[in-house]
């Protein structure tokens, strides 16, 4: 059937014909092409009964649920306000663009925190606002439970991935010197470019300073924070030596500081690294113990092992977006070990 | 869970940021080609914006299931779109035409959407089958159903781009030109996605279609 050979062109008259946009002439030509070989008389009908198949729409919403969706969503609209339009807008078109991008980001009384989606298994985000935060400056914070991960875009056009059971603090505006923010937890940062404001991220015992680029920190164990670089370059302080001790971070290395102040500097496959921010999680040789933590923050459940030897048992392994019973048979079965669940509650044994 | 990662793939589009530039498909010289529903809409009125909710919501919902493979998430995210439409109402233009705009946020949006949706597990929705264009016999009916979902089926399986192209065309009636605004690239490229897409389907349904009398 396919004996046809058609190149691309012919896909595209083949495409104007069966959407009735050939012009005369294309259409005699097809016609005549067609009339030839009753194979591609086939071929052209068949052609068309799908091109008029695919015009079927795929689901309908019901007149009734347009009805209550135009009410709730009224409801919302009465509990908004409009945002003003700017002033002036400069004339050429790119400059209007890019004052429209500062429009739009506008601080006003407080960052423009936009939360742009929020998916969880349950839970809501917190976007708390403290009045009476140090350096004088009014704080905000943004917090995902266990199971629960945000995407926020700061008024600078940074883009933060916030993981699982993690905050970020930020002040209300940035300074025209530096644009400074604190985590816990693990949060990967799109930092835009603005080689006169470097964007520095607090965290733990150690602080991470970049001139726009993208680098993940897990600072979940406060003491040992590890930065793992996808673009551009950071350096990677450890606080607690007096601010003295720091290292360059490039693309695809991790720094690390362990123990407080240690700082090492490693090659790492950042892929695997950065795996949860596709949904995956992934293990390299992680010691059972941490595996469970993950799991926990992961799943929102507790996760016990017990004994020492178990605990240091190691897992390598990537999980696609598996449900949390999957994930236990396999991590189970990989480190020998047996494992019961009561609800909530994990427990590995021997 | 192959079709699902692949979905989600699909949905990792170098347009992570295109939702809050929303906006930016916007020009500011006012009277030109502006409808008049959005200007009254920038005006404040209500009754004009629930006409464009009554007219576009179906179309829009069943456009943004395509990407998020469920009708309550699809819902969502229209009358998001629909809200920071209302919030932003002041500064509202649109360049292009009506429809275009709203498509082109809508995709944006579920792009967005399918690129965080890390915790979700979507499901695959089934369709309803609805009324057919004209009257056929009961047999041909029953290869024309066949044919209409294994078609749908197959669309879902077509990368972003040409799906995008393919199903604002066919099932929301959307002109090249519009479809061009809605997805930032030349109304040629939007044929040259068409009929990649057209290829790809009757590659990937040769066993409906000869099934067909």
């Amino acid at each position: 059937m396919d004996h046809l050979e058609l190149d691309e062109l012919d896909w595209q008259r083949l495409t104007r014909y069966v959407s009735g946009r050939s012009s005369s002439e294309e259409r005699a030509r097809i016609d005549s092409w067609a009339a030839t070989d009753s194979d591609r008389r086939r071929f052209l009908d068949r052609l068309r009964q799908l091109w008029e198949a695919s015009a079927e729409p795929s689901a309908a919403v019901p007149d009734e649920l347009v009805d209550a969706d135009w009410r709730e969503l009224q409801r919302k609209m009465r509990s908004v306000h409009p945002v003003d339009p700017a002033p002036d807008r400069p004339a050429a078109r790119h400059e209007r663009r890019h004052e429209r991008r500062r429009e739009r980001i506008r601080p006003g009384p407080a960052i423009s925190l936009l939360v742009i989606l929020l998916l969880a298994f349950a839970g809501v985000l917190f976007v708390v606002r403290n009045e009476s935060g140090d350096r004088g400056a009014a704080l905000q914070e943004v917090s995902t439970e266990r199971g629960e991960r945000a995407r926020i875009r700061l008024s600078d056009g940074t883009m933060v991935r916030l993981n699982v059971s993690s905050k970020l603090t930020l002040p209300d505006r940035f300074t025209e010197r530096r644009r400074e923010v604190t985590l816990q937890g693990q949060a990967f940062f799109e930092a835009a470019s603005d080689p006169d404001r470097p964007f520095i991220v607090h965290a733990g015992a150690g602080t991470v300073t970049a001139i726009g680029t993208a680098f993940d920190v897990d600072a979940y164990e406060p003491d040992d924070v590890a930065v793992v670089v996808s673009e551009g370059k950071v350096a990677l302080q450890s606080h607690r030596r007096g601010g003295k001790d720091s290292v360059h971070v490039a693309r695809g290395r991790l720094g690390r500081v362990t123990g407080g102040q240690e700082l090492h500097v490693h090659t790492v496959e950042v892929d695997r690294a950065l795996a949860w921010l596709r949904g995956q999680l992934s293990f390299d040789a992680t010691p059972l113990r941490r595996v469970a933590a993950r799991l926990e923050r992961w799943y929102d459940v507790d996760v016990n092992v017990i004994g020492p030897e178990l605990q240091q048992r190691r897992l390598t392994a990537t999980f696609d977006d598996e449900s949390l019973s999957v994930m236990l048979d396999v991590i189970a079965a990989a480190v020998e070990a047996e494992y019961d669940r009561d609800g909530r509650t994990v427990t590995f044994r021997q | 869970m192959g079709a699902i990662t692949a979905h989600l793939s699909s949905g990792l589009a170098p347009s992570a940021r295109t939702w809050t530039d929303t906006c930016m498909m916007t020009d500011a010289r006012p009277g030109l080609h502006q409808d008049e529903a959005v200007r009254q809409v920038r005006q404040g009125s209500e009754e004009a914006f629930e006409r464009i909710f009554r007219t576009h919501y179906p179309g829009l919902c069943a456009f943004a299931a395509g990407y998020v493979c469920r009708m309550d998430v699809a819902r969502d995210i229209v009358q998001e779109v629909f809200l920071k439409i209302w919030e932003r109402r002041k500064c509202w233009r649109v360049r292009t035409s009506l429809k275009a705009y709203l498509y082109g946020a809508v995709r944006n949006r579920a792009l967005n959407h399918v690129q965080s949706a890390w915790t979700t597990r979507t499901t695959v929705m089934e369709p309803h089958s609805t009324s057919l264009s004209e009257p056929r016999s009961p047999e041909d009916e029953l290869h024309y159903k066949e044919l209409a979902d294994a078609v749908r089926r197959a669309v879902r399986r077509l990368p972003e781009r040409r799906r995008t192209a393919f199903v604002l065309h066919r099932q929301q009636g959307l002109s090249y030109g519009e479809i061009a605004d809605v997805m930032g690239i030349s109304p040629r490229t939007v044929e040259g996605h068409i009929s990649k897409a057209l290829k790809h389907l009757r590659e990937s349904l040769p066993i409906v279609l000869t099934m067909l009398p």
